[in-house]
C-alpha cells in the first residue's frame, strides 16, 4: 500500500464523482418520471404520503440516511443478503452501495420539478387529447411529455449536480476506497483533514466552477424563454 | 446591542401605559393587546438569553475543552465522570481522528488539551509554538487488535486470517490520519500481504468508524482499539485477535496542553488527573500499557 496517493495528478475521484453522477441521473429519471407523474395526475389519498417521503431528503440530516443504509446493507439482513447473492458483493463500500444512497438522497431534486412541470401543463390540452380518444400514456407521451420538456432538463441537472455533491451520506457508507468510492466531496474532505490545501484548492476550485457553470447554464436557458413551463 | 433592544420594547409599553391612566387594570391590559406577541416573547427572551450567555461566560474559566483521539473515547468519559465528581471543574469532550483534531488546533480550534493516538502531532505542536513546551507525556500505549462478529479461525496465524478467501471486507482507520490505522498497514506490510489483500481493504474516518463498520455487519474484520471492545457488554463482544506489537511501532499516546490552557485551571486540573494513579488504574483497566515517564 502506497500512502503517498493523495498526489495532484491523482484525479481519480474526478472519475468516480462523473461515474457516480452520471449513472444516479440515468437511474433518477427512470424512477422519478412515472413517480413524477402519478403525483401529478392523482387525487388519490396517499398522495400526501408519497409527496412527504419523497421530500425527506430535503430536510433529514444525511447522518440519518447513513445510519439506516449502513443498518439496511448488512449482509445478516434480507436486502444486504439479497445483493450479495445477486452481485457477489457487499452494498456498502461498492460503487452500487453509494449509487443507492446517492439516489435516495437527490429524488426530491429530480421528482419536484418534474411533478411541477407536469401540473403546469393545461388541463385543456389533455382533455383535449382524451377527448380525442388518446390512451393515457399517448398523452404523456404526446402532450404532457413535449410542453414540460423543460422541466425534464432542469430534473435531470439538478439531479446531475445534487448527485456531484453528495457527501454526508457517501462519508458513512463508502469506506473511502480510491477509484470505487472516493468522490470528490470525500477527497476534499480528506485533503483538508490532513492539510494538503493545495489538493483541497484544486479539487473545491473546480467543484465551484462546474456548479456554478452548470446552474447559470440551467438558469440562462430558463431566462431565455418564458412562458407557464418554468420549473423554478 | 440586545440591551437597547429590550429597552425599545420597554418603551413602547410605557407609552401606550402614559396615555391612560397609570395603574389602571384596564389600560394594562389595553397595551398587551396593542403589543405584538412578537416583542412580548422577545421581553421574556432576551434577558433570558443574556443571563445565559452571562452564566456561560463565568463558567468558561471552570470548563476545559479536551481533544481526544478516537481509540480513547470510551476511556476519556469515565476519566471525565470521576475527574468531575472529585473537582468543581467541568470538561468538554471532542472526539475524533487525531489527524483531523491536529489540523483543527493548527487552525485555531479553541481546545486547552489534546490527547493525541500517537507522539509525533503532538511533538510537532509542541515545535510549532501551539502548546506548551515541555507538558507533553505518554498517557497510554494502544493495544491494535483485529476484531470480527464470527469466531475467528484458531491459529495465531494473521497472515492467514487477513487473507481467508471468507473475509470479504477489512475495516482500517485512515492510516494518514489514524495511528491505529498506520500501525495497521505496517502490520500488513510486515506480514507482506498488502497486494493480496488491497481489494479488501476499506477506509475508515477513525478506529470509531472501523468499528461501527464491523459493528453493523458491513465488513468482516476490521482493525480497531483494544479498548473499543473491553467496553462491550460480553453478548456484543465478538471475537477479538491481540496484534503482537512487534509487528508494528509502539502506539505510543501523547497528551499535550495547548497554548490556550496557560490560565485555564480545570484544563491544568485535568491533566495532572490524567497523570494520577487513579487515572492510570482506569487506562491500563481498558487493555492500554502504561509508559513511566513521569
Amino acid at each position: 500500500m502506497d500512502t503517498n496517493w493523495l498526489t495532484m495528478t491523482d484525479l481519480s475521484s474526478v472519475v468516480v464523482t462523473l461515474k457516480l453522477a452520471a449513472s444516479a441521473t440515468v437511474v433518477l429519471m427512470v424512477i422519478s418520471i412515472p413517480l413524477a407523474w402519478w403525483l401529478a395526475v392523482t387525487h388519490s389519498r396517499i398522495k400526501p404520503f408519497v409527496e412527504a417521503l419523497t421530500a425527506l431528503p430535503l430536510v433529514l440530516p444525511p447522518t440519518v440516511f447513513g445510519f439506516y443504509l449502513l443498518i439496511l446493507f448488512n449482509p445478516q439482513f434480507p436486502i444486504g443478503a439479497f445483493w450479495l447473492r445477486m452481485s457477489g458483493d457487499t452494498l456498502a463500500f461498492s460503487f452500487s452501495g453509494i449509487l443507492v444512497a446517492t439516489v435516495l438522497h437527490s429524488l426530491p431534486f429530480v421528482v419536484q420539478p418534474l411533478q411541477n412541470s407536469f401540473e403546469n401543463v393545461g388541463k385543456g390540452e389533455i382533455e383535449a387529447a382524451a377527448v380525442l380518444g388518446a390512451h393515457p400514456l399517448d398523452i404523456f407521451a404526446s402532450v404532457t411529455a413535449p410542453l414540460a420538456k423543460r422541466g425534464f432538463l432542469t430534473a435531470a441537472v439538478l439531479g446531475f449536480a445534487h448527485s456531484v455533491g453528495e457527501f454526508g451520506v457517501i462519508l458513512m457508507v463508502g469506506g473511502n476506497i480510491p477509484e470505487r468510492t472516493r468522490v470528490i466531496s470525500i477527497d476534499i474532505y480528506t485533503s483538508v483533514e490532513t492539510l494538503d490545501y493545495a489538493r483541497a484548492h484544486l479539487l473545491s476550485l473546480g467543484t465551484l466552477i462546474f456548479a456554478f457553470v452548470t446552474l447559470l447554464t440551467l438558469y440562462l436557458i430558463n431566462f431565455g424563454r418564458s412562458g407557464r413551463n418554468r420549473a423554478f | 446591542m440586545i440591551v437597547s433592544t429590550i429597552r425599545t420594547g420597554g418603551g413602547k409599553i410605557g407609552r401606550t401605559k402614559s396615555q391612560s391612566t397609570p395603574g389602571s387594570r384596564r389600560h394594562r391590559y389595553k397595551a398587551q393587546i396593542i403589543l405584538p406577541g412578537f416583542s412580548c416573547g422577545l421581553r421574556l427572551f432576551l434577558p433570558a438569553l443574556l443571563s445565559v450567555m452571562l452564566m456561560t461566560a463565568s463558567l468558561k474559566a471552570d470548563v476545559a475543552r479536551i481533544a481526544v483521539a478516537a481509540n480513547f473515547a470510551n476511556v476519556i468519559k469515565e476519566l471525565e465522570h470521576r475527574f468531575e465528581n472529585a473537582t468543581d471543574y467541568r470538561v468538554s469532550i471532542v472526539t475524533g481522528s487525531t489527524g483531523k483534531l491536529y489540523a483543527q488546533i493548527v487552525n485555531g480550534a479553541p481546545y486547552e488539551v489534546f490527547l493525541s493516538a500517537d507522539a509525533w502531532r503532538p511533538r510537532l505542536l509542541e515545535q510549532g509554538a501551539f502548546a506548551i513546551p515541555g507538558t507533553r507525556f505518554t498517557y497510554a500505549i494502544g493495544q491494535l487488535v483485529i476484531w470480527s462478529l464470527q469466531p475467528l479461525p484458531d491459529g495465531k496465524d494473521l497472515a492467514a486470517l487477513l487473507t481467508n478467501a471468507t473475509v470479504r471486507r477489512i475495516a482500517v482507520p485512515n492510516p494518514e490520519l489514524a495511528p491505529f490505522g498506520f500501525a495497521a498497514l505496517e502490520v500488513i506490510n510486515h506480514l507482506d500481504i498488502a497486494d493480496d489483500i488491497a481489494a479488501k481493504l476499506v477506509f475508515a474516518e477513525n478506529v470509531g468508524q472501523s468499528f461501527a463498520f464491523v459493528a453493523t455487519g458491513n465488513a468482516d474484520l476490521g482493525f480497531v482499539a483494544k479498548a473499543n471492545i473491553l467496553f462491550l457488554p460480553d453478548a456484543q463482544r465478538g471475537h477479538f485477535r491481540e496484534v503482537p506489537t512487534d509487528l508494528h511501532l509502539a502506539i505510543r499516546q501523547d497528551a499535550v496542553t495547548l497554548k490556550s490552557a496557560a490560565d485555564n485551571e480545570a484544563a491544568l486540573a485535568f491533566v495532572e488527573f490524567l497523570r494520577s494513579q487513579e487515572a492510570r488504574a482506569v487506562i491500563a483497566r481498558y487493555g492500554y500499557q502504561l509508559a513511566d515517564n513521569d
